[in-house]
């Protein structure tokens, strides 16, 4: 269940699968002995007279307030082993030790790797870990403005994220995904109108891959040239970026806007989705999402943008190319 | 069969063993209630109080003042008691007095409360000021009500008592009331020792 | 047996008792039958308009990136649904039956405050309107049944319809809270003479011990609500962490009161149960007082498992292996219940009526819904399966194939009582199945659909393989459900018509309700009969084999300790 691909999460699913299981066993006995009770009965009524007046068994009641309460206390005993298994004990400094730093906003995500100086948004990729005794990343969780909850089941237990109080987290990865099939997730607590886009896109790479990845990342984006597009011309592109209110809430690395209100859209080009999970990033959709995104996904934030048929072009180019 | 009762239980005499009748048995409840609702908006407060360092906080509150009018309250708690007693003797004016000096001390209290009130305001300290202003004003003020809300029952008892409605000995009305009065006297015990008194001891 | 006469026919019909006839003998009433069936008709009003809601949310899930609702439409009709549902619907059909049933259950006139009765109902029907207003008020709360801070204040949500919520619920809370004192008070001051309360119908003792968890559970209720309101309309902190306040707290709070308000919308439901089984199965009930233990120890333990509905915010694994444990206690006592009743069912002579066949149903149902809710209990499952449609299945097992259930078998055993007209079986039956199928239909596939990844409360989702299938499949099951109450309402509305006639004692019942006529009189009773044992009216037709000679195992003692019982 739930397709583990941590050492944390196989705890958990084992534990769920063995619950699942037993609460059957719990189930079967207890309609078990209703169905007799009601076929026997259902003959009796066809009888004279009328069934002994039993109202009460001191014996029966001991059996079953024991037997539950023993089936019980031997469930604590795994939960709380799982409990610690699965969510290790962080140290004190988790603060500043932190790999990942995951931050919700209303209704996206940000990605800060404040060990490497790198920041994304909506796409989290994680380095695959060695199956050894270690806990895997460290990763310290908070939001902008609302409650929010970070949920990956394959990946971990989810857990609520706060503004006002700092939660932490290891995750530990031991298989690198599929190229095209990151883990998918969640938001889990509601946070408002579009609750339901804050999907979560988990790529796991081997180590010389996420280096790579880093390494691209930390890259000022490519120098672009007119040439090189034959949909739009991605140096306009960038000046119809800086020029127009883009800059007040997206930030692109090498560049002057450095805003950090709304998604990070360095290396845009590389991510599979637009929106945190609503449509597939192609340049038609891009295009849409730049003139109406809340055609796309209401409530939003982004206002549309009226640009010229030349100006949109070249934008989307701009961005498109940022791989 | 023999053994038919009539069904007229509204005048059936309480089951033995059970030691009040349903008035009293409903204040309590209904103060039951009131105990958890005064009891977590107290929470609230101790627990910003513990957490939120920001100013102005309890130490912004002239106590030795508070503490004059808070007697008011206390003493008033006395004087209702000595009502109860009037009745049972069945002292008609007794009762109208102490019933008047009650609501009179109740008064004097929630003058206090609002000279308080406009000093707070007057140095830009209220509800929306921080933690200390929105826990302070909603946990004294929705005890002022209360205070309020009890004026009005005791003064409603002083009229029905000055028109003779209570003969005496006893008065399922005058005992709620009396209850609810030592509630809201409680209540204030609890708050002006947690926000006043122990600050200016400083111990909390 | 049954026919013994024991009072004589009434000749006015049911709704016109007391002096006044017409709207304002409604109005002005504060009879407790009367107030009882204004309880139970305005929370089927208001289930109709919950259930149309929950229809409008099974549409726009029918398929995946449906288009149908707004997402803020959707949000505004899911809180709508919720809060409706259980704090117009489920708590009125639990305050409704007790307050029509108590006193005739304990043989009293009224219940002890009438006028404060009629306060409460008004209050909790006015909270209702006020809360619907805020739809023609410039937008519906769309916080969610519980409003979770930060997302509840003013920052983040600048319309009135969280204020409604809060004004709406604070003002319904206080009806409850009324009602809930109410019925401790006449159960403990109102009972006939010679009945103990070690003697009362099972459903007096869960109304009972429902009216102190009500007394206790209501305040942290109107506690957070008042917060909520300082904060939105006096720009007060309670809960913006901006300015020092705490969104946790909100959920302590919120969770104080929502756990226990969790056992008031199921402890009558169980009374219920306890009612019914043994008349269909002819036999007392099964460990009366172990039945009635393990509804104060539900009770005494729900004040201390709320934060059970708190494994994902972060607190520390002692916080949470406290709550764990105490969560998981709260298993043992009902499981007891569980087993006393399928022990009451067992050796009886059975006899499938609709209302037997809903009471069963729901001993099925509401395994399943404690099966599932130990996952809860057990904090690393919990971890995985709170907040998807996991707990939206578990949760509607509980209320809907819980208390729902029992209701309806309620609906079909006292009907005849309130209204002197029997309810039709064969048709029942239908409306029985049609239920049954529509309500597993619509939730049991929404377990699979939160354990492959389905959030709860979001208004659309991805086309992921068999996420459209399975929520197609529960959006008919609902279809199907809505038509089973559909036919319910139309049977109840035929019944009242042309219903057949009930008598007094249709099912040849046990307790003392059935003492009187059908629908009873404006003073209740004219005679009660003597009261020795916990099934007076069966005493009173078994004058040679009456209850208070026997011992537990149905064998007639010998007559010196025949008193002692």
């Amino acid at each position: 269940m739930f397709d583990p691909i941590s050492p944390h999460e196989k705890d958990i699913s084992d534990l769920f699968i063995f619950v699942l299981i037993l609460g059957g066993v719990v189930f079967s006995l207890v309609s078990g002995l209703l169905i007799y009770a009601l076929i026997t009965g259902r003959r009796r009524s066809r009888q004279q007279g009328l069934p002994p007046q039993v109202s009460g068994n001191t014996k029966l009641e001991f059996a079953w307030t024991a037997a539950p309460a023993a089936l019980l206390i031997a469930l604590f005993i795994p939960t709380v082993m799982v409990m610690n298994s699965s969510d290790p004990a962080k140290p004190a400094n988790a603060n500043a030790a932190a790999d990942v730093v995951i931050i919700g906003h209303q209704w996206w995500w940000e990605y800060q790797y404040p060990k490497q100086g790198v920041i994304t948004a909506n796409e989290l990729h994680l380095p695959v870990q060695p199956a050894d005794n270690s806990n895997g990343l460290l990763i310290h969780l908070k939001s902008a403005d609302v409650q929010h909850d970070f949920w990956v089941p394959a990946l971990s237990r989810k857990i609520d994220i706060y503004p006002d109080k700092d939660n932490y987290l290891y995750f530990k990865p031991t298989t690198v995904t599929p190229q095209g099939q990151p883990l998918v997730g969640a938001c889990a607590e509601y946070c408002g109108a579009q609750h339901a886009w804050m999907r979560i896109n988990v790529i796991v790479q081997s180590q010389a891959d996420f280096d790579s990845w880093i390494a691209s990342q930390k890259v000022p984006q490519a120098k672009t040239t007119a040439t090189n597009s034959a949909q739009g011309d991605p140096v306009r592109g960038e000046q119809v970026f800086l020029n127009n209110t883009c800059i007040n809430c997206h930030a692109i690395s090498g560049t002057t806007a450095n805003s950090n209100i709304a998604p990070n859209l360095t290396h845009l080009g590389s991510r599979a989705t637009l929106g945190t999970g609503i449509i597939e990033n192609t340049p038609p959709n891009l295009k849409r999402w730049i003139t109406d995104p809340n055609a796309i996904k209401p409530g939003l934030r982004m206002p549309g943008y009226s640009l010229s048929q030349q100006d949109l072009n070249d934008l989307v180019a701009y961005l498109e190319e940022q791989k | 069969m023999s053994v038919t009762a009539h069904a007229d239980t509204t005048v059936h005499p309480n089951e033995p063993g059970t030691p009040m009748g349903k008035p009293e048995l409903g204040i309590l409840a209904f103060l039951g209630t009131e105990a958890v609702f005064f009891g977590l908006l107290i929470l609230s407060y101790v627990y910003f109080r513990a957490t939120d360092n920001s100013t102005p906080n309890a130490h912004v509150l002239d106590v030795p003042r508070t503490f004059i009018f808070s007697l008011c309250l206390f003493a008033s708690s006395g004087t209702v008691v000595l009502a109860e007693r009037a009745l049972k003797r069945g002292n008609r004016r007794g009762l109208v007095l102490w019933l008047i000096i009650t609501v009179l001390l109740g008064l004097t209290f929630l003058a206090g409360q609002g000279w308080e009130y406009a000093e707070l305001f007057g140095e830009n300290i209220t509800p929306s000021r921080n933690t200390f202003g929105t826990s302070f004003f909603t946990m004294t003020g929705f005890h002022g009500l209360h205070v309020f809300g009890g004026l009005v029952m005791l003064s409603t008892l002083t009229g029905l008592a000055a028109a003779g409605d209570f003969k005496g000995p006893h008065s399922a009305a005058v005992t709620c009331v009396s209850w609810y009065w030592h509630f809201v006297d409680m209540v204030w015990v609890v708050i002006f020792t947690l926000v006043y008194a122990l600050p200016y001891l400083g111990i909390l | 047996m049954s026919d013994v006469p024991l009072v004589p026919e009434i000749k006015k019909p049911f709704y016109r008792l007391g002096e006044k006839e017409g709207l304002m003998s409604w109005v002005a009433t504060v009879d407790h039958k009367l107030l009882g069936l204004m309880y139970m008709a305005s929370a089927f009003l208001f289930f109709v308009v919950g259930g149309l809601e929950a229809l409008l949310m099974r549409i726009q899930l029918g398929t995946a990136r449906n288009t149908f609702l707004s997402p803020e439409i959707y949000n505004q009709i899911f809180t709508m649904h919720g809060t409706t549902m259980v704090f117009l619907v489920v708590i009125p059909l639990m305050l409704g039956s007790g307050i029509y049933l108590v006193p005739l259950m304990i043989g009293a006139r009224d219940m002890a405050f009438p006028r404060l009765n009629a306060l409460g109902f008004w209050l909790l029907f006015f909270g209702g309107l006020l809360l619907y207003y805020s739809f023609v008020a410039g937008g519906a709360p769309n916080g969610g049944w519980f409003s979770y801070a930060p997302y509840s204040e003013r920052a983040f949500n600048t319309t009135y319809g969280i204020d409604y919520w809060a004004l709406g619920l604070f003002v319904q809370g206080i009806g409850t809270t009324l009602a809930g004192i109410n019925f401790v008070v006449t159960i403990l001051a109102m009972r006939a003479p010679g009945m103990k309360l070690t003697q009362v119908p099972m459903f007096v003792w869960t109304t009972f011990i429902n009216g102190f968890l009500i007394i206790g559970a209501l305040p942290p209720l109107n506690a957070a609500l008042v917060m909520l309101l300082v904060d939105r309309r006096l720009n007060g902190h309670f809960f913006t962490p901006e300015s020092g306040g705490s969104s946790v707290l909100w959920q302590h709070y919120f969770w104080a009161f929502g756990h226990p308000e969790v056992y008031i919308m199921v402890l009558p439901a169980f009374g219920m149960i306890s009612e019914v089984l043994p008349v269909f199965s002819r036999k007392p009930l099964f460990g009366y007082n172990a039945v009635a233990i393990s509804t104060i120890a539900i009770a005494f333990l729900s004040y201390a498992v709320y934060a059970h509905h708190m494994f994902a915010v972060g607190l520390g694994p002692g916080f949470e292996a406290f709550f764990a444990a105490a969560t998981a206690l709260i298993a043992v006592p009902t499981g007891i219940k569980i087993f006393n009743w399928v022990f009451t069912v067992w050796g009886g002579k059975v006899r499938f009526t609709t209302a037997m066949l809903y009471c069963i149903s729901f001993l099925f149902l509401f395994t399943i819904g404690g099966i599932s809710g130990v996952t809860f209990a057990i904090v690393p499952t919990d971890w995985q399966s709170t907040d998807t449609y996991y707990l939206v299945a578990h949760m509607h097992y509980v209320l809907f194939g819980g208390t729902f259930f029992a209701v309806s078998g309620g609906i079909y055993y006292w009907f005849p009582k309130a209204t002197g007209r029997l309810l039709s079986e064969r048709h029942g039956k239908i409306q029985y199945i049609l239920t049954f199928v529509g309500f597993n239909m619509t939730f049991f596939i929404q377990h699979f659909l939160g354990l492959m990844g389905m959030p709860r409360r979001v208004y659309t989702y991805p086309d992921y393989p068999l996420w459209g299938l399975f929520n197609l499949i529960s959006t008919i099951g609902a279809f199907i459900l809505a038509f089973a109450i559909l036919y319910l309402l139309i049977m109840i509305w035929w019944a009242l018509r042309k219903g057949e006639r009930a008598g007094d004692d249709p099912w040849d019942a046990f307790t003392l309700e059935w003492a009187t006529s059908s629908p009873p009189p404006i003073q209740n009773f004219d005679i009660i009969p003597p009261i020795r044992s916990r099934r007076p009216l069966w005493d009173w037709k078994h004058p040679e084999d009456p209850d208070w000679k026997r011992d537990q195992s149905g064998k007639q003692m010998s007559m010196q300790r025949s008193d002692e019982v």
